[in-house]
């Protein structure tokens, strides 16, 4: 009795996982060359700026707040990135792009945590900010990469089958989850977003938890940059565009409290993963392009309302 | 329908309840008649919420249980919503209006008077000042819930389920925050519904209260029904002793230490509107209380401590040193803890564990490598878990779904985990029940004696004189008095909080 409540259990907190491989699934029935190996590595090259991304933004939610200037802020690090790389090589570009996601983190951070500012409306501010000067800086122009270097294999290369890029996203993926559920940080980040007040009273400095989580994201969206330019071996204006989108569906199908306060890094990944399924699957049946969008605005909403029906049930219990 | 005296409108037999990890009634049973107060006593988590949570339709008893029947028939209330209509009202520990709508919208909420597509909003404030006006209260029914008192709100509630045309109204620990004189006028409207043939449910830790206004008393214990008295044949010692198997001897030990060197001294602290020219001093090995009304700036002094709020001016010196509090760090660094008032509010983070509440402010002490020791956190737990008698499945409960109390002392242990030099206790003992109470007043007295500091602040006039070596009252945000030794009885501090500016001490 206790087993079969167990696995009850079990099944109930991997129902994400079940979903996944559904979908997967479903469109390998749909159609043949889905579940082929090529489509499978391509699945997986996409999912990795995508895969850190969720990964800063899980934190951000989970503080109970939102961040919608990611998108904006990939592309402003694509283009400072070629550009860059083609300048100065590969490792100063690198670091100077990780600098500029952490400063845009910074300033969101601070408004948001310490002038108390709603987090929708100043990362809403913070993408105009961004896109403006992504156009300044790329004056409009596409960047292509110039000087051949080990940069390209970030987003390209592969050691045995997998590719450079997965492993890094594994490795950050692994990193954060870490940060979330064993370190001092990641306890207060918890805290912080199910009841501020409280750890105001407990030595807790919630403002700069707040300010931390958006430094993070930044970063997050650095490095997703870094392998999204290098994997394209070019820059754009509009590379970002829409991504805030993509890792905000992920984070919720992931579990994530909207509200804040509980989340799960790993979760967030499969999350990302079935949102990159989804539009490969698409493509790969044939959908228009564009019919994408709506079929990944109804996903949002499915999640968003799974994701409300399982707070009700929390609290009828209570 | 025949409103009887001495018919029961509400008999529950046999109810069990089983929560994950917790038989939290078993074979519970309660009877109550047209007009009679009936008293519902019991430890923390004995379950007295629990079975009124049933009655209110706000869960179902499990499925082997008896009957509930009100006003001649069975019931089973599958939502609060039901069992309003029927007319049992519920009034929580917890309270919960809408903190944003006015009186007459909250009392009405869910069936606003109609006027053809439009709320009849002449209705629906006329009436909910009569209603208001029948209870003798002051309040206006426009006012907006969010900028009353607590005991203003309670008694919007109260009205509400009278407007709801209530039979039976459940008062789940009514007076916790209340002032005296707020305690009394809700006794007044007690009687008045009484007076027109209302069952009445009161739960309360507070024994005088009990005496004072219940006709029968029902005791709880481990959710079994121990004792079933008529108030007037029985004294306090019998409810006791029903409540927690033993008699209780001495409630109120003191610190009976030398108190040593100075830890704290407070000059001339000034929050404009808020408080006056504070000082005061405490010293090792002392208990020092904080007398006053509710609302006379007792708790935001305390704020002011702990680096909460910012003062205007005045200096703060801590082992004789002038020092800076500039947030709650700050004050944990100086080695203080701050048990608050408010326990959901700012004590607990409700919808995580027990464990995650009591190691809560002590994560950067004890980590290793920046990664939180879930072992000691494990260690400290179980400590304060047996030294507090926390009631709880297990340390990954979470604190919302603890008992009221037990919520209490997962706050206290969350601090004295800390080993504070500095222990401020803002009521602690709110909700608490009479043996838990007496074993915070010895652990208060312990403490004080291996060395702490303690500032006390309470309403309770026996608590604060029983436990205190030395007393400071506060009337208006302003010290009014200072009391030490035989100076300390309840004339001298009854004087000294009823002191207006023009007249006090310099
Ligand atoms: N929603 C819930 N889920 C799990 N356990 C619960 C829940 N509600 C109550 N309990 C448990 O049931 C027991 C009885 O709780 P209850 O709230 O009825 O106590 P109480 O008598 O009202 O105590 P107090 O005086 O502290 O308010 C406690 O052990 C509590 O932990
Ligand atoms: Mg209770």
């Amino acid at each position: 009795m206790r087993a079969i409540n167990k696995m009850g259990v079990f099944l109930k907190n991997q129902v994400i996982v079940l979903a996944m491989c559904m979908i997967f699934i479903l469109f390998s029935l749909l159609s043949s060359s889905f579940c082929q190996f090529n489509n499978a590595m391509l699945i997986l090259r996409q999912v990795a700026t995508f895969g850190v991304m969720g990964c800063g933004m899980t934190l951000v939610i989970i503080g109970g707040n939102f961040d919608l200037s990611v998108g904006s802020l990939v592309s402003l690090c694509c283009v400072v990135c070629v550009g860059l790389v083609n300048v100065l090589g590969p490792l100063p570009a690198m670091l100077i792009v990780l600098a500029v996601g952490a400063v845009s983190g910074l300033v969101s951070g601070f408004l948001v945590g310490y002038l108390k500012l709603n987090s929708m409306i100043v990362t809403l501010g913070m993408m105009s900010v961004l896109q403006a000067l992504t156009l300044i800086v790329s004056n409009g122009k596409y960047i292509p990469l110039r000087r051949v270097s080990w940069f390209t294999a970030l987003g390209q290369g592969s050691i045995g089958v997998l590719p450079i890029s997965t492993i890094i996203m594994v490795v950050v993926i692994v990193v954060f989850a870490t940060a979330l559920k064993r370190t001092v940080f990641g306890h207060h980040v918890l805290a912080v977003g199910s009841n501020a007040e409280t750890c105001r009273y407990s030595g807790i400095n919630d403002k700069r938890v707040i300010l931390e989580t958006f430094v993070l994201s930044g970063i997050s969206a650095a490095i997703g940059a870094i392998l999204l330019a290098s994997r394209d071996g070019a820059a754009q204006n509009n590379m970002g565009m829409g991504f805030e989108f993509d890792v905000i569906t992920g984070v919720i199908l992931g579990g994530t409290n909207l509200m804040g306060g509980s989340g799960n890094v790993y979760k967030t990944f499969v999350g990302m993963l079935i949102v990159a399924i989804l539009k490969n699957g698409f493509v790969v049946i044939g959908l228009p392009y564009y019919s994408q969008w709506i079929a990944q605005c109804f996903i949002m909403i499915v999640a968003v309302w799974c994701a409300n029906r399982a707070i009700q049930r929390k609290g009828e219990i209570e | 329908m025949s409103d009887n005296k001495n018919e029961y409108v509400l008999k529950m037999e046999n109810i069990n309840k089983t929560f994950p990890g917790v038989k939290a009634l078993s074979g519970a049973r309660l009877e109550l008649k047209y007009g009679e107060v009936l008293a519902l006593c019991g430890e923390n988590g004995a379950g007295k919420s629990t079975l009124m949570q049933i009655l209110a339709g706000v869960f179902p008893p499990d499925k082997e249980s008896g009957e509930i029947v009100y006003q001649g028939k069975p019931v089973q209330f599958k939502t609060p919503n039901e069992a309003k209509k029927a007319g049992i009202i519920m009034v929580y520990q917890e309270l919960s209006l809408v903190k944003d709508l006015s009186v007459a919208e909250n009392i009405f909420l869910g069936s606003l008077p109609m006027k053809g597509k439009h709320v009849d909003w002449k209705t629906l404030n006329q009436t909910t000042q009569k209603a208001l006006d029948e209870l003798g209260s002051p309040i206006r029914a426009q006012q907006i819930v969010s900028s009353m008192p607590i005991a203003y709100q309670q008694m919007v509630e109260i009205a509400r389920g009278i407007a709801l045309g209530a039979k039976v109204l459940i008062l789940d620990e009514p007076t916790s925050s209340l002032t005296e004189k707020e305690k009394n006028s809700l006794f007044k409207i007690i009687r008045l519904l009484k007076s027109r043939g209302i069952g009445i449910i009161y739960i309360s830790h507070k024994m005088d209260e009990i005496f004072e206004i219940s006709d029968r008393v029902l005791v709880l214990r481990d959710g079994q029904p121990t004792g079933n008295f008529v108030t007037s044949e029985i004294t306090l010692d019998d409810v006791i002793k029903s409540m927690i198997g033993r008699t209780l001897d001495n409630y109120y030990p003191k610190c009976q230490a030398k108190a040593g060197k100075e830890v704290l001294r407070v000059e001339k602290l000034t929050l404009s509107g808020i408080y006056k020219d504070v000082s005061f001093s405490i010293r090792e090995r002392e208990v020092v209380g904080f007398y006053g009304l509710v609302g006379a700036g007792r708790t935001e002094i305390m704020e002011t401590l702990f680096g909460i709020r910012k003062p205007d001016s005045g200096d703060i010196y801590i082992n004789g040193e002038k020092s800076r509090i500039a947030s709650s760090l700050d004050a944990l660094k100086n080695n203080m803890g701050f048990v608050t008032e408010n326990r959901r509010g700012q004590g607990l983070v409700v919808d995580k564990s027990c464990l995650e509440n009591v190691s809560l402010a002590m994560l950067p002490w004890i980590k290793k490598y920046g990664m939180v020791d879930n072992k000691k956190c494990l260690e400290l737990y179980n400590e304060y878990h047996d030294k507090l008698r926390i009631s709880s499945p297990g340390p990954e409960q979470r604190v919302g779904f603890l008992s009221g109390g037990n919520q209490q002392k997962v706050v206290i242990a969350k601090w004295l985990a800390l080993n504070p030099k500095l222990l401020i206790l803002d009521e602690p003992t709110r909700g608490i029940d009479v043996g838990s109470k007496a074993e915070i007043h010895k652990l208060i007295a312990q403490l004080a004696e291996s060395g702490v500091a303690v500032i006390v602040i309470s309403s309770e006039m026996p608590e604060i004189m029983g436990i205190s070596n030395r007393i400071y009252t506060i009337a208006q945000g302003q010290i009014t008095g200072e009391f030490s030794g035989l100076e300390i009885t309840e004339e001298n501090m009854m004087r000294a909080i009823t002191i207006t500016d023009s007249r006090k001490e310099a």
